[in-house]
């Protein structure tokens, strides 16, 4: 495809003006690319919904949004985020079948990066978003068949709206309600692309589903939409993102990810974040747990220039269960602001929160959390512990955690730790004949490891490699 | 004390803070540090400022057992006492407002930092009103055992104190400070907007300890400010029992090499009762030491606050620090936060931090019980235990207050 597509520079004044020409009654030109211009007004919303074709009631859903965008402050908090200009940005680009980057537009290091951790050929153009057409259809579509069987429904948000009216109006937006905060306001305003999932009653998925097997051919999205519903006894794990560098155009990226897990349930949700380093990740993340639900969080965040990213899980049900495990690497010029949060409102239930960070070349990781007992609850358990390795005398560790604990009947511990790579254990490991380089090396995979654990095997080979490329020129 | 004898630059500080405390906002929820106590319903604009009570001439008095000890009672300055032998190798123990010539560099200096660096109206507020309070000054090298007592009985009828203490230490004195905080008897609801100003020099040492009971309407708030410089220890520690609201900073600087910090304290919250207490750890300097480890226990309908920073500076290498935050929650509709953070900014340091929160543990209370103590016996030895090792190290007439007080509230709840 690549080279055959029709280019489309988006600075051209003419495409900026798109929207503009049209705005009485919303006639767009039947173009294959589309873009809105920059700035976010009623207009631009209306123009997205419009697009997508979606039903009067999702596109009131859109403005409402966009009216609590308005009236929500900036975070006072978190990662600075004062270069963030709401008006210099684009908040809908058609999804890239065709593409309008070459190969050659892609930086050197993130393609040294591919091959550093060696990522297949076909995926290579995909994530850097050149090549449109990740060769997973075959793949995908044996799964796809043997999904639909079960009743499992696997798709993009859009169709979603279109077919399952009914799933969605039942629980879109009511775990993460569009005035929850700025981003998900923004998010819900403009929404674009994401997974909507659905298993049925009783159902164990046993092939994790990825979203690389489906948004393949509409790329990643900036303001992409999840929600996963886990029916009664059911089971599912979700994996999203990947291990490569995400090139992206657009500094900004504001997901919102709504999990139910319904009674007797369990979800599972792995990410591992890698945007390039100009990107602004401002995600908000959160799961409700219903009776005896088990939801687990694994989010690593390698990339972005600036991540804000707190996954929660509101454990609503007697004997629900969660789990958060953290993992971030910041390094120059980055701050990752991360950490999780889990709020029990019913009697018998357990969280584990584990946070781990690593920071360098004058980088700033901070766990910030909460742990949330409401009143009135019995046999409340939980625990939080960070860890942090600070691998150089400029970088920075911030731990921020946060307990309010209004029950008696609890057993809550929390503890965190900051840390450098300690001189006897590289002197140990150099005694052994390594080099420093090695050791350390060796010391943050330990470090890492309890996390790598829990990815499956190939995201764990990819992410060793990469912490191993970040780790490059790092010594002690 | 606010009359014309003040001198020139104490009014020109007093009229600055009063410029700066029209100027400036109430915090509020939005603020991070207050985000869990609102005082926006307090009615603070209700609070008159206390009666001016310019002190008469420090009275000689006989310390008994302590070195020196100094009283207020509503706002005024009853009695000072400093044994003959301290007084003669130059230690001084005096109202603030008969320190201001003697002392006028060094509190002239406190005074301005302490203003520039007031980052609420509560601490600008403060300097605006300052009025009665002591300072104590030991001359260097001097190591003194005897405590030395600070009682301030507060007043009230609706006003607002400003109670403030300096103390100064020079190098490699030691000494032992004890205060109480209380109210008179029968007075009407009270604002006390208090003042700690700690200063230990090198390689000095000083044990300062600190009980506040306040009555049950009043509204309590202290800020204290320490720093520690080369080779000095401080250890700080307070008891917070009184008060409808007492909202606390205890802030530490450790300015030099080899200097170390132990913030430690107790609270104890009962029903309607609100308690937000902060510690921060400051490591400017390379290769110094803190601890901080608080201790609470929440009665139902009582809500209490802990958030505890170590803050490491970037150049502040070989930083050692700990904080340990622990709550007891004994009853139905107790809230209890506990915020403990790292600020870290460079990578030769260890410093972690743990909380922790529960209730008194069902087969404690069964073993007890089991050998014939009645239940509200049984839970009193509990947490008077739980207590236990935060105030077996402090001097007894704070140990002493503080377990009575515990004591007194437990078996009145029961």
């Amino acid at each position: 495809m690549k080279g055959q597509s029709p280019v489309v520079d988006t600075d051209r004044p003419a495409a900026a003006n798109l929207v503009g020409e049209y705005q009485h009654g919303y006639h767009f030109p039947d173009e294959s690319v589309f873009k809105t211009r920059k700035g976010l007004d009623e207009e631009i919303v209306n123009a997205i919904s419009h697009r997508k074709e979606e039903p009067e009631w999702m596109r009131q859903f859109r403005l409402r949004s966009l009216a609590a965008f308005r009236k929500k402050s900036m975070p006072n908090w978190g990662a600075d985020l004062s270069d963030l200009d709401f008006d210099n940005l684009s908040y809908y680009a058609r999804p890239q079948e065709q593409q309008s980057r070459t190969w050659e537009d892609v930086p050197a290091n993130i393609k040294e990066t591919f091959e550093r951790i060696g990522i297949p050929e076909a995926e290579r153009k995909f994530l850097a978003g050149v090549g449109a057409q990740y060769d997973s259809e075959m793949v995908y579509h044996s799964i796809k068949e043997d999904l639909t069987q079960q009743g499992v429904i696997f798709t993009d948000p859009e169709t979603a709206v279109r077919e399952h009216p009914d799933l969605v109006k039942q629980y879109f937006g009511t775990v993460i309600p569009y005035l929850d905060n700025k981003f998900a306001a923004l998010n819900s305003a403009v929404w674009s692309g994401g997974s909507f999932v659905y298993v049925p009653k009783g159902v164990k998925v046993e092939v994790p589903l990825q979203a690389y097997f489906r948004i393949n051919a509409r790329s990643f999205g900036q303001f992409e939409r999840t929600l996963i519903i886990a029916d009664e006894g059911s089971f599912v794990h979700y994996i999203e993102g990947c291990t490569a560098p995400i090139y992206a155009t657009e500094s900004l990226h504001s997901a919102v990810v709504e999990i139910i897990a319904l009674p007797g349930s369990r979800v599972r949700y792995t990410t591992i974040q890698n945007w390039s380093s100009d990107v602004y990740n401002l995600v908000t993340k959160r799961a409700v747990a219903h009776k005896d639900a088990i939801v687990e969080w694994v989010d690593g965040n390698i990339g972005s220039k600036r991540t804000m990213k707190y996954p929660s899980i509101y454990l609503v049900g007697e004997g629900a269960h969660g789990e958060v495990l953290s993992i971030a690497f910041a390094g120059k010029g980055q701050e990752q602001d991360t950490g999780g949060k889990a709020v029990h409102a019913a009697s018998h239930t357990s969280s584990v929160i584990t946070a781990k960070s690593i920071s360098k070349g004058g980088g700033t990781a901070s766990y910030r959390g909460l742990l949330k007992v409401n009143e009135g609850l019995h046999d409340v358990r939980s625990r939080v512990v960070c860890d942090a390795l600070i691998l150089d005398e400029h970088s920075r560790s911030n731990t921020f955690p946060s307990m309010e604990i209004d029950s008696d009947d609890v057993s809550i511990e929390h503890e965190a730790r900051v840390s450098r790579i300690s001189e006897e254990q590289l002197f140990y490991l150099m005694s052994r004949g390594m080099s420093e380089q090695e050791a350390s090396l060796m010391i943050v995979s330990g470090f890492l490891d309890p996390l790598v654990k829990q990815l499956p095997m190939e995201y764990a080979v990819e992410l060793n490699r990469l912490i191993e490329l970040e780790m490059e020129g790092t010594v002690g | 004390m606010r009359d014309t004898v003040e001198p020139l630059w104490m009014r020109t500080l007093r009229a600055e803070a009063r410029e700066r405390f029209q100027e400036m906002a109430w915090p509020t929820p939005a603020q991070e540090e207050w985000r869990r106590t609102d005082v926006s319903r307090l009615g603070l604009a209700s609070f008159a400022p206390g009666p001016a009570a310019p002190s008469r001439p420090p009275r000689e008095g006989d310390p008994g057992a302590a070195a020196g000890s100094i009283r207020f009672e509503e706002g005024a300055c009853m009695e000072v006492a400093l044994a003959r032998e301290w007084r003669d190798q130059g230690v001084r123990l005096l109202p603030l407002d008969h320190a201001l010539e003697e002392f006028e560099a060094p509190l002239r200096q406190l005074y301005q930092e302490g203003l520039q660096e007031a980052d609420n109206k509560f601490l600008v507020w403060h300097y605006a009103s300052l009025g009665h309070g002591a300072l104590l000054w030991l001359p260097a090298g001097l190591e003194i055992q005897e405590p030395f007592f600070i009682d301030f009985q507060e007043h009230g009828n609706a006003t607002v104190s400003a109670p403030h203490v300096v103390v100064l230490m020079g190098a490699g004195a030691r000494a032992s400070v004890v205060q109480r905080v209380t109210a008179a008897q029968g007075a009407d609801a009270m604002l006390c907007n208090a003042m700690v100003d700690l200063r230990v020099g090198d390689a000095a040492g000083l044990r300062y300890s600190e009980v506040q009971e306040l009555g049950a309407r009043d509204l309590y708030f202290r800020h204290a400010r320490a720093s520690v410089a080369r080779d000095g220890s401080l250890r700080h520690f307070d008891a917070e029992l009184g008060a409808r609201l007492a909202k606390t900073r205890t802030e530490c600087a450790l300015c030099g090499p080899g200097a170390e910090a132990f913030l430690d304290g107790v609270y104890f919250c009962g029903a309607n009762q609100h308690m937000d207490l902060r510690t921060v750890q400051s490591h400017r300097s390379p290769k110094a030491t803190s601890r901080a480890f608080y201790k609470g226990a929440v009665a139902g309908g009582g809500r209490t606050v802990f958030q505890g920073l170590i803050d490491v500076a970037p150049g502040a290498s070989g930083t050692d620090a700990f904080l340990t935050n622990k709550n007891l929650i004994l009853g139905e509709a107790a809230r209890s936060d506990s915020i403990p953070t790292l600020k870290i900014g460079n990578n030769d340091v260890k410093c972690s931090h743990g909380s922790t929160s529960g209730r008194l543990s069902a087969e404690e209370l069964f073993y007890l019980e089991s050998r014939g103590l009645s239940p509200a016996d049984a839970r009193e030895m509990l947490v008077l235990g739980y207590f236990e090792e935060l105030l077996e190290p402090v001097p007894e007439r704070i140990r002493e207050d503080a377990l009575s007080s515990i004591r007194g509230r437990l078996r009145r709840a029961a």
